[in-house]
C-alpha cells in the first residue's frame, strides 16, 4: 500500500489515476488528460506530418486508441510517453498512406498565427519570438523525419533519452545520434537566420 | 565564431538561436489545435469499448450486461462516498458468462480505517451487483469481491 503520506488538498489528481477513471468510463477524466497533454501531441504530430488535417486526423486516431485502451492502462510507463507511444504510431500509419502534400506550419492558413503578445510584453520582442519559432518549424520541415521526431520528443516535449527511445521504438544511442544530427543541421540554419 | 559548450561540444551563436527558437516553441500551442480539440475529443469519447458479456437474469428469462456497464454503474455507486476512490474493476465470468469475481481497487482516504472500509466497499458493490445482475438470491461467495487498497487520497 503506496504511499504512506496523501497529496496535498489541492495538489492535480495524477495523470495515471485520470488513466484509470477513463477507464472506468469517466468523460471528464479523460477531457482532462486531453486538456494537459493534447495540445503537445498535436504539436508532435503537425510537425512530422506535414499537414493540419493530417495531424488532426492523426490526434484524432491516438486519442480515440488512448480511450479505448485506458483500462488496460497498467503504469509501465508514464501517462505522457504513453500516449506519445500511441501518437508515433498513428503518424507513422498517417505518413504511409497520406495523400494530401505538405504544407510548412508557418504558411497553413489551418495554423494562422493569432498569438496575442502577451501584457506588459514587449512587442519586439514577441515579434522576434514568433520569427525565431516560424523560422524553426520552416528549419523542422527540412529534416529527415527520425531526426525531426528525435528533436520534438527530447528537446521540445522534454523527454528523457529512454522515454524517447521508447516512442520510436529504437535505441538510447540511436536517439542521441539523431539528436546530434539535427542539432548540428538545425544550428546551421539559424547560423545564417537574421 | 564557435566556443565549447559545458560538456566540450562546440556551440555557435546558430545554437544560442536555436535554443531560444526550441524555447519558444516548447511553450507555444498551435492555433490548429485550439480549434479542432472540442472536436477531437468528442469524437475520441464516442468510440465504444468492446465489452465481455456478464449473464444477468430477471423473472422471464435471462440477459445480457456489458462489463463496461457494469464498471460505470460501480464507479457512480462509489464517486458519492468520500472515503474511497475506485480505480479499477476487472470483472471475471465462467462459463455462459455468469459472474464469478469482481475485483475492486479503490485508494482509500488518508486516516480511514481500512478493514471496515474495505467490508464496507464489498458489501456495498456485491449488493449492487446482485440487483444489477437481477439474481436478489446470488450469495457473496458467487458474486465474490476482493479489495485492494492500493493508494491514499486526502478528501
Amino acid at each position: 500500500m503506496t504511499p504512506a503520506v496523501p497529496a496535498p488538498p489541492d495538489a492535480p489528481v495524477p495523470d495515471d489515476e485520470l488513466v484509470a477513471r477513463a477507464g472506468l468510463g469517466d468523460h471528464a477524466a479523460f477531457a482532462e488528460l486531453v486538456a494537459r497533454h493534447g495540445a503537445a501531441l498535436y504539436r508532435y504530430a503537425r510537425r512530422m506530418l506535414g499537414s493540419a488535417p493530417d495531424a488532426e486526423d492523426a490526434v484524432q486516431d491516438a486519442l480515440t486508441a488512448a480511450w479505448l485502451g485506458a483500462e488496460g492502462f497498467r503504469g509501465a510507463s508514464s501517462v505522457r510517453t504513453w500516449l506519445f507511444g500511441i501518437q508515433a504510431n498513428c503518424v507513422r500509419r498517417a505518413a504511409r498512406t497520406r495523400t494530401r502534400t505538405p504544407v510548412p506550419v508557418t504558411t497553413d492558413p489551418d495554423d494562422e498565427r493569432t498569438d496575442p503578445a502577451p501584457a506588459g510584453d514587449d512587442p519586439v520582442e514577441h515579434l522576434l519570438a514568433t520569427d525565431l519559432r516560424a523560422a524553426l518549424d520552416l528549419a523542422l520541415a527540412d529534416l529527415p523525419g527520425p531526426q525531426r521526431a528525435a528533436w520534438l520528443l527530447v528537446e521540445v516535449e522534454g523527454m528523457p533519452y529512454a522515454d524517447a527511445a521508447q516512442v520510436l521504438g529504437t535505441t538510447h544511442a540511436a536517439v542521441r545520434g539523431l539528436l546530434e544530427r539535427a542539432r548540428r543541421t538545425l544550428g546551421r540554419r539559424f547560423e545564417t537566420w537574421r | 565564431m564557435a566556443v565549447n559548450d559545458g560538456d566540450g561540444t562546440r556551440r555557435t551563436p546558430g545554437d544560442d538561436l536555436l535554443d531560444l527558437a526550441t524555447a519558444q516553441l516548447r511553450t507555444h500551442t498551435d492555433d490548429g489545435w485550439v480549434s479542432v480539440a472540442p472536436r477531437v475529443l468528442a469524437s475520441a469519447l464516442r468510440a465504444v469499448r468492446p465489452s465481455q458479456p456478464v449473464r444477468g437474469r430477471h423473472a422471464e428469462g435471462e440477459y445480457v450486461v456489458a462489463a463496461d456497464v457494469l464498471r460505470t454503474s460501480v464507479r457512480a455507486l462509489l464517486d458519492p462516498d468520500p472515503r474511497v476512490r475506485l480505480r479499477r474493476l476487472a470483472l471475471r465470468t465462467g462459463p455462459d458468462d455468469v459472474l464469478e469475481e469482481a475485483v475492486v481497487e479503490v485508494s482509500a482516504a488518508y486516516l480511514q480505517p481500512l478493514e471496515p472500509l474495505a467490508d464496507d466497499v464489498r458489501r456495498t458493490v456485491a449488493a449492487h451487483l446482485r440487483d444489477v445482475l437481477g439474481d436478489a438470491d446470488l450469495p457473496d461467495e458467487v458474486v465474490r469481491v476482493d479489495l485492494l487498497v492500493t493508494d491514499v487520497h486526502r478528501t
